[in-house]
């Protein structure tokens, strides 16, 4: 466990550099820091290094502040990266390269939910999600988790002495990414973050510009659960984005909501878009009790993929749907 | 109607036909109460090793043992800061909560096995994790486990404890507790707060509503010392007090009015069993959540074993019960691993054909009756 042993000295340095006014420092020392690690920390007294990391030509030291509001000092780009969720695999992957990140959710193997399935590395633990004795064992600079991940087990890892990063939003479009800027933030991968975003918003522009000025069709999601999705939910910002109107958020419904067949008749949407896949749609168009409802009886149920990708990949869910919903449009 | 007695003080067989172990009264072998309980204090010992040797981690045994010695004796010694940190910090506590949380819960069960004289009655019978539940679930709902982590388990023992106080007003008239109206009242009572928990998922975003999961589920991990500082004095203050009424509890089972006979104070005795059962439950689960089967099936094992004396019944189910729930935690946190199961499930996987089991037996008693 030698790299333990690194650690512990890397922090040691880096606890003195901690001083804001140090943060503008010559760039040089950047140069001297990169000609250090490259003979050995080792050779040199750690009491040499006050002002070593203090200044980075990158931004580095910051204070990015996570969904709690809480204040993480990150004095370097983190090179441990511990990611306790798959929203985060998919964005760092993205964004950083695989060295940096010690552990990944297994959700990242799956073709199906991961984007970044070519991107795991041997080097990588994987984890169901968080685990104090993993992340111990990582030894990650910083460990990425969700208001949803198991707050006892975060409250452990922090009082064990790392950063935790909490993200508290993932339900809207603009999370997704927003989630993607944060990354960027936390990683010193902003540029790259940006070129992403920058990237979902031009192809968003060519697909509003041929929706321009066409009818909006009243659109319903529906999934195996009977739940859709009115205001505040990425499905909703998608059937609006595609060129639809969402008739759950139309009817007054917040978030998440469960909703029968009564209620999917009364509203008789003329598309139903679902995430559910083929066997789903097939289910909805032979259900008797559905038969008279416009999309139904015109065959307009679609199931549409990445409406949970939860970054800039939503933007392929906004452009398929926006072919079945405005498909003389493309 | 004479009180029957389901634990067997006063089993009789009929038509010659053999009484099954667990309801027989006397011990056939004297020393046999004794021996088991040392064997169940190696046993402990070794599961807590166990506990700690093993998990998602691989660490050599030896040095986890090293370090559990160097650390507890404070030892002046340099340790692997990541190996010390993962076997003291992080498995050590949670295998000790583990054991703790059994031990309390397999006495409690003992106890109001006993009390109730009813084989089927387990800690939470008289509202206790309900209402614990139902309070860690409102500080979660309030937002309170983001602000400090110890207001969910300070929130689930005062619902503990109300629960409890609530199901014992509603039984109690004129000084007197009729035990069958206890066990109504706290049943009654557990499905009232279940409901309102159930009601609470509606009105809740998804991160809260993982978090109320995590609790309701039994949760074992991200347990630090803390959580068993703010447990042990309680679980130790209850259990020990029932362990004091193990010999009143014995003369109850033959019946409230015999007991009545004999000087027991009847009414102060179960008031006392009920307040322990409280402290040491609701502690409990204030730091892990519902964990289930473990109060119901330890001491009913062991009355097969040793027979219905509550002076070794209640200490040797909290032994079993420790070894029980740490060796069930094992089991979650490695077995699938990197999935953790939560531990309230392997419990259960264990318990519910222990449990279907009993109700055979029971059938088959009521049977020949």
């Amino acid at each position: 466990m030698s790299h333990l042993e690194n650690h512990s000295l890397a922090s040691r340095w880096t606890g003195f550099g901690a001083g804001r006014a140090k943060w503008r420092m010559a760039p040089a020392w950047l140069a001297l820091l990169v000609l250090i690690a490259a003979f050995g920390g080792s050779l040199l007294p750690p009491a040499v290094f006050p002002h070593a990391l203090a200044a980075d030509a990158g931004g580095f030291p910051r204070v990015v502040v996570d969904g709690l509001g809480k204040e993480i000092l990150l004095e370097a780009p983190p090179q441990r990266i511990f990611s306790a969720g798959l929203v985060f695999d998919n964005i760092l992957l993205s964004l950083v390269p695989p060295e940096r990140v010690v552990a990944v959710t297994r959700f990242a193997a799956d073709p199906k939910d991961s984007y970044v399935v070519d991107k795991l590395r041997d080097h990588m633990v994987i984890v169901d999600a968080l685990n104090a004795e993993l992340v111990v064992a990582t030894q990650p600079d910083i460990v990425l988790v969700a208001s949803w991940s198991n707050q006892d087990e975060v409250r452990q890892i922090e009082a064990l002495g790392y950063k935790v990063y909490t993200f508290t939003s993932f339900s809207t479009v603009e999370d997704g990414l927003e989630t993607v800027r944060r990354i960027g933030e936390i990683t010193g991968f902003e540029a790259e973050a940006e070129a992403l975003i920058a990237e979902f918003w031009r192809r968003y522009e060519k697909v509003a510009q041929r929706i321009q000025g066409r009818e909006r069709p009243a659109v319903l999601s529906w999934d195996g659960w009977s739940t859709t999705t009115g205001l505040g939910t990425a499905m909703h910002d998608i059937i609006e984005m595609a060129g639809g109107t969402n008739l759950a958020a139309v009817h007054g419904i917040q978030g998440w909501q469960v909703i029968d067949a009564e209620t999917i008749i009364a509203m008789a949407p003329e598309v139903i878009v679902t995430y559910e896949g083929p066997e789903f749609v097939a289910r909805i168009l032979n259900d008797p009790v559905l038969q008279n409802v416009p999309a139904v009886k015109n065959g307009r149920v679609y199931s549409v993929d990445h409406t949970e990708a939860a970054n800039h990949y939503y933007i392929l869910a906004i452009e398929e749907l926006a072919k079945y919903l405005h498909p003389e449009a493309f | 109607m004479r009180e029957s007695s389901a634990l067997g003080v006063e089993a009789r067989g009929d038509a010659g036909r053999e009484i099954p172990a667990a309801f027989r009264p006397a011990r056939p072998f004297p020393l046999r109460a004794p021996l088991l309980t040392l064997w169940l204090v190696l046993l402990l010992v070794a599961s807590v090793t166990l506990g700690a040797a093993i998990g998602v981690v691989q660490l050599p045994f030896w040095d986890t043992l090293w370090i559990i010695v160097a650390r507890s004796l404070r030892l002046p010694v340099e340790l692997d800061p990541g190996q010390a940190a993962i076997i003291w910090s992080v498995r050590l506590p949670r295998v000790l909560v583990a054991g703790l949380v059994g031990f309390a819960l397999a006495a409690s069960g003992a106890a109001m096995q006993g009390l109730f004289r009813n084989p089927l009655a387990d800690p939470g019978i008289i509202g206790v994790s309900a209402g614990g539940s139902m309070g860690a679930v409102v500080a979660i709902f309030l937002q309170l486990h983001t602000v400090s982590g110890w207001w969910t388990p300070a929130f689930a023992f005062a619902g503990a404890l109300l629960a409890a106080s609530l199901a014992y007003a509603l039984a109690t008239r004129g000084g007197r507790t009729d035990t069958a109206t206890l066990l109504l009242a706290g049943v009654a009572l557990s499905s009232l707060f279940s409901a309102v928990i159930s009601l609470l998922y509606h009105f809740v975003e998804d991160g809260i509503l993982r978090q109320i999961v995590y609790w309701l589920m039994g949760n074992l991990a991200g347990r630090r010392w803390e959580h068993l500082s703010l447990a042990a004095p309680f679980v130790l203050a209850g259990t020990a007090g029932l362990m004091l009424l193990a010999t009143e509890l014995n003369i109850m089972a033959g019946g409230e009015d015999d007991a009545r006979s004999l000087g027991v104070p009847v009414e102060r005795v179960k008031r006392a069993v009920l307040v322990c059962v409280s402290l040491a439950t609701g502690a409990a689960i204030s730091v892990t959540g519902m964990i289930g089967f473990v109060g119901l099936i330890v001491p009913h094992m062991l009355r097969l074993v040793i027979g219905p004396d509550h002076r070794w019944l209640i200490p040797t189910s909290g032994l079993l019960g420790a070894s029980f729930l740490i060796l069930c935690d094992l089991i979650a946190r490695t077995v699938f691993s990197p999935i953790e199961l939560r531990t309230g499930i392997v419990t259960a996987i264990f318990g519910v054909p222990f449990f279907l089991y009993l109700l055979m037996r029971r059938r088959e008693m009521v049977a020949w009756r």
